[in-house]
């Protein structure tokens, strides 16, 4: 009887070991990491003078410090040709971030609204199939005054909608005050 | 023999207790009206007499033991309806009701509580639940029919639970008016340990492994744990095989919406090795679906696999009973494509197309998102008789949940085609020990001493939404319940101490100040049952619980993508404490049924995510900034259910359920409580009810009104309209030569596949709920059952 009952004990300790054994904690791989957007960068270059570039940036992503953001400053009436750019300054060296949405580019779109004194940005360059893009373009100011500029970029829009910027998903969504001298 | 007996023993078959009676018409000649004579004959199953069996009448002081005999008489009786209850220590109490016209013989079978392999019925005798526990028991024909949906929309069934749903895969159950941590999910009896506090974390349970699920509503229930402030379900297995052989049972569904494909099968053995009996089962579910869709369009990436596999081992030596259960859950969830948005805007965006932007199509692949989840559980329980007093019940569990979170959402950058690194890994590993000790004061007091301790582990990879940490609890408890047989009243009472140590395993330099935090506390409650008449009763109960907050309230931080919130926890949160409140009201008579509970429930210090009114800003927007806050609230409400038969063939049932949750401080309304609900069931049975092969066509009518009571400028979007719903069963049994009757289902979910959205459906921003849904199902045993 005491032997019948020490098998039935083994045969449950058997089973408790295969079930134990089945799973196990992983230990902790390093994230991996994907690319970070710290910085949108935008430049303004007239027809003659020299060009100005104008920055946001959060470089320790959402929370902590707040992002700093710098004024647009243009001048009145004034026609200007456009470049945005998208860093990654939390790696050194920086990122830029620019090139791969070039290489996707049929899979992105870059969206200005204007308000206020702002200038309108009509997009100038294309993507793969021909639909707009949006890292360059250009503007024209019109009378002094203050207004924003706030700069999206969209994650796989429906180009094709009558309103491509309220389709995708955001992946950058910045304002930038702007004032018109 | 009377009609009102024959129903009776009907009733009690169907329940699966043993009761035989035999009435002997011993005169008829007239009587007064108060000089009835009744013989009760206990025995036990093989036909010997009972000794000292209690033998007492509800509602009337009347009562006494039975003889050497087993015989008692009761002289004198009025022509009434009378309800004996029978106990006896060792063996499982029972009750029966008679109308007693004429001089009358019963014979009543007591079965052992202590027979080979019925102890190891997965809740055991200890914690066999009295009328002092407010509770539903969700039945099993309603339980197979619904089972296919998982868990948490099978408990929807009940009158007093609602669900919190992400999509149409994720579903969590809500108990007045509280879900998640205020929660707690027993498997077999030891409490589920996941990730239980995530909103869109469904509990990791497969319901085909289970023919009972209870649902205990409020603090009725120290034993399982303090901190069940909205209320606990029990999902438990059925007990093993009793006679020697094999048998079992296979489950086949197929669901038109999805394209869903359920296999669910178990076989149940009995063998004995020398003298010691030993029986087991194994069990195990496939489930298969692909993309849903509403009325309107496919809901892209929203299939569901699950893979679920148990085993059960139990014997039983002189008064150890001994059983091994083990469960390894598995699922991947598939999660709305179009839910996944950037920022706000997107958010706002989508609010306003209303629909996705494209018509989906069907498919059975799983993309990004989606969440794998792995839950594994290991336990242990043993049952000691101790002769006089009641039993010892030791259980040992372990469990492991592993949850990976796959994000349509990055940084910048292609997304990873394969699924291989999560986004978001959580690992939890959970040790329990509990024992909890019955003993009896005399014949009307019992007692339970009981002691429980865990140590659990938690680690969470990539992505720091919430630290690691190790947790200690420890909680020790006493309860005490008087029950006497002649008496109209019953009382159980219980105190408990939990202590609760939480030490954070990670090295974010800002929760160095708080890598020890420690909670402990008392929770009790008090319930008390009164007999009105013969068939109905009332239950007044009250308790105190409290909760620690979880490591998510306090420490997490991040962008909540699925709400686009920027949430943030709050170190300094103290434990909620709950005074729950609950009047329940049971009426079993002839032709009705009805049960209705009320309650009031104090929550000081809830704790919940607060708007604030700056934003933060991100390079991805601004989001909307909610903090871990605490205020004192109130959940009011009231559930109920009224079956009426009218015959053999008719029966009518209404429930409805309503819940009134404010925020006391701020002077305002909860935010995601349950709506008013109504339902109304309509059954026809095609051959008598009390057959047990029946046939039956079910109507089910939902209202859901649209939920006026929320808060001011909280969310995005107002509450969807209220909406109605029909869903139409059929059931039969066909009858086969060689195996038993195999079960046949068929369901039309939705049937008028009409267009409506769900406020408690944290994806009602972006999709309708899914349109009509044409479910087969067949149930057929095998083996000698």
């Amino acid at each position: 009887m005491k032997n019948q009952l020490f098998s039935t004990f083994l045969f449950f300790a058997f089973l408790a070991f295969i079930s134990f054994s089945c799973e196990k904690d992983t230990t902790g791989d390093p994230a991996n990491e994907q690319e970070l957007i710290t910085t949108v960068s935008i430049t303004f270059t007239p027809a003659s003078g020299a060009a100005r570039s104008f920055k946001w940036t959060d470089k320790d992503g959402a929370g902590g410090l707040a992002p700093v953001i710098e004024s647009i400053t243009l001048a009145a009436n004034t026609s200007y040709t456009i470049s945005t750019s998208f860093l990654d300054e939390s790696k050194s060296p920086v990122v830029n971030i620019t090139a791969e949405i070039q290489d996707e580019s049929n899979d992105h779109l870059v969206c200005y609204v204007p308000s206020g004194s702002a200038p309108a940005v009509q997009i100038t360059d294309t993507d793969k199939k021909k639909n707009p893009l949006g890292l360059a373009g250009t503007a024209k100011t019109t009378a002094a005054g203050n207004g924003s500029l706030k700069i999206s970029l969209k994650h796989q829009p429906d180009k094709k909608s009558t309103t491509p910027c309220s389709t995708g998903e955001t992946d950058v969504e910045v304002t930038f005050p702007v004032t018109i001298n | 023999m009377n009609v009102s007996h024959i129903q009776c023993i009907k009733y009690r078959c169907f329940l699966g207790i043993m009761l035989l009676f035999s009435n002997y018409l011993v005169g008829q000649e007239l009587h007064s009206p108060c000089s009835f004579k009744v013989k009760i004959a206990v025995v036990d199953p093989q036909g010997k007499p009972l000794t000292f069996v209690n033998v007492g009448v509800i509602g009337q002081s009347l009562g006494g033991s039975t003889n050497e005999e087993g015989i008692l008489n009761f002289y004198n009786l009025c022509k009434d309806t009378y309800a004996f209850q029978f106990s006896r220590i060792g063996w499982e109490a029972d009750e029966v009701t008679f109308l007693i016209e004429k001089d009358t013989s019963i014979l009543m079978v007591l079965k052992e509580s202590g027979i080979m392999l019925d102890k190891i019925t997965v809740l055991g005798y200890g914690d066999k639940l009295g009328k002092t526990t407010i509770k539903e028991v969700l039945d099993l024909e309603t339980l197979r029919s619904n089972m296919g949906f998982g868990l948490a929309e099978s408990l929807k069934q009940l009158p007093g639970v609602q669900t919190l749903n992400t999509g149409a895969s994720i579903s969590k159950p809500i108990i007045q008016g509280l879900h998640s941590n205020r929660v707690l999910i027993l498997q077999n009896g030891v409490r589920q340990e996941g990730q239980q506090w995530g909103s869109e974390h469904a509990p990791e349970i497969d319901p085909f492994l289970s023919t009972k699920i209870q649902v205990i509503k409020g603090a009725g229930s120290i034993r399982y744990g303090g901190d069940a402030l909205g209320g606990i379900i029990l999902v438990e297995p059925p007990a093993l095989k009793k006679e020697e052989g094999i048998d079992g049972e296979l489950h086949l569904q197929g669901m038109s919406n999805g394209q869903m494909g359920i296999a669910s099968g178990q076989l149940n053995g009995n063998y004995s090795l020398g003298k010691l009996p030993i029986a087991g089962r194994i069990q195990g579910t496939l489930k298969n679906g692909g993309n849903m869709h509403t009325p309107d369009y496919y809901m892209n990436n929203t299939g569901v696999r699950e893979k679920n596999f148990s085993w059960m081992l139990g014997t039983e030596k002189n008064k150890l009973n001994s059983l091994i259960f083990y469960s390894r859950y598995f699922s991947i969830l598939g999660i709305l494509k179009d839910a996944h948005i950037g920022n706000l805007t997107d958010l706002l965006n989508a609010i306003d197309r209303g629909r996705p932007l494209s018509e989906g199509s069907f498919s059975r692949e799983i993309g990004r998102p989606q969440q794998q989840i792995l839950h594994e559980f290991f336990h242990w329980k043993n049952i000691i008789e101790i002769p006089g007093e009641g039993h010892l019940e030791i259980n040992l569990s372990r469990q492991f949940n592993r949850r990976k979170e796959f994000d349509a959402h990055r940084n910048f950058g292609a997304l990873p085609a394969s699924l291989e690194n999560p986004n978001i890994l959580f690992e939890i590993t959970t040790f329990r020990g509990e024992i909890d000790l019955e003993h009896n004061w005399n014949s009307d007091f019992h007692g339970h001493l009981g002691l429980a301790v865990m140590h659990q582990v938690n680690t969470t990879d990539r992505g720091s939404l919430i630290p690691d940490y190790t947790q200690r609890t420890g909680g020790i408890y006493y309860t005490l319940k008087y029950k006497k047989p002649t008496s109209l009243w019953e009382f159980e009472g219980g105190i408990r101490y939990d202590m609760n140590r939480l030490r954070l395993d990670d090295l974010n330099p800002k929760l160095q100040d708080f890598k020890q935090n420690q909670f402990q506390g008392f929770s009790g409650t008090l319930s008390s049952v009164f007999h009105l008449s013969n068939s109905g009763f009332l239950v007044f109960q009250t308790g105190s619980s409290w909760r620690t907050p979880h490591v998510s309230e306090l420490f997490s931080e991040g962008v909540h993508h699925g709400s686009a919130s920027y949430e943030k926890g709050n170190p300094y949160l103290n434990p909620e404490r709950a005074l729950n409140n609950s009047v329940h009201f049971e009426l079993k008579h002839d032709k009705f049924n009805i049960q209705w509970t009320a309650y009031y429930n104090l929550i000081n210090n809830y704790i919940f995510l607060s708007p604030q009114k700056e934003a933060v800003l991100t390079i991805r927007g601004a989001f909307p900034a909610f903090n871990y806050s605490q205020t004192n609230v109130s959940i009011a409400g009231l559930d109920g259910n009224m079956t009426y038969s009218l015959n053999n063939h008719w029966d009518f049932t209404f429930q409805a359920a309503m819940v009134k949750g404010r925020n006391i401080t701020g002077n305002d309304f909860l935010i995601y409580m349950p709506t008013n609900k109504v339902q109304v069931f309509t059954t026809y049975y095609l051959n008598a009810k009390e057959n047990t092969t029946h046939s039956f066509i079910r109507t089910q009518l939902t209202h859901v009104a649209k939920q006026g009571r929320v808060p001011a400028d909280f969310d995005y979007a107002l509450p969807p309209d209220g909406y109605f719903r029909l869903d139409i069963e059929f059931l039969t049994h066909l009858k086969t030569n060689v195996l038993p009757d195999i079960e046949v289902g068929l369901a039309l979910n939705n049937a008028t596949n009409s267009r409506y959205r769900e406020y408690l459906n944290r994806f009602r921003y972006f999709i309708q709920e899914p349109g009509r849904n044409l479910v087969i199902r067949l149930r057929i045993p095998f083996g000698h059952s």
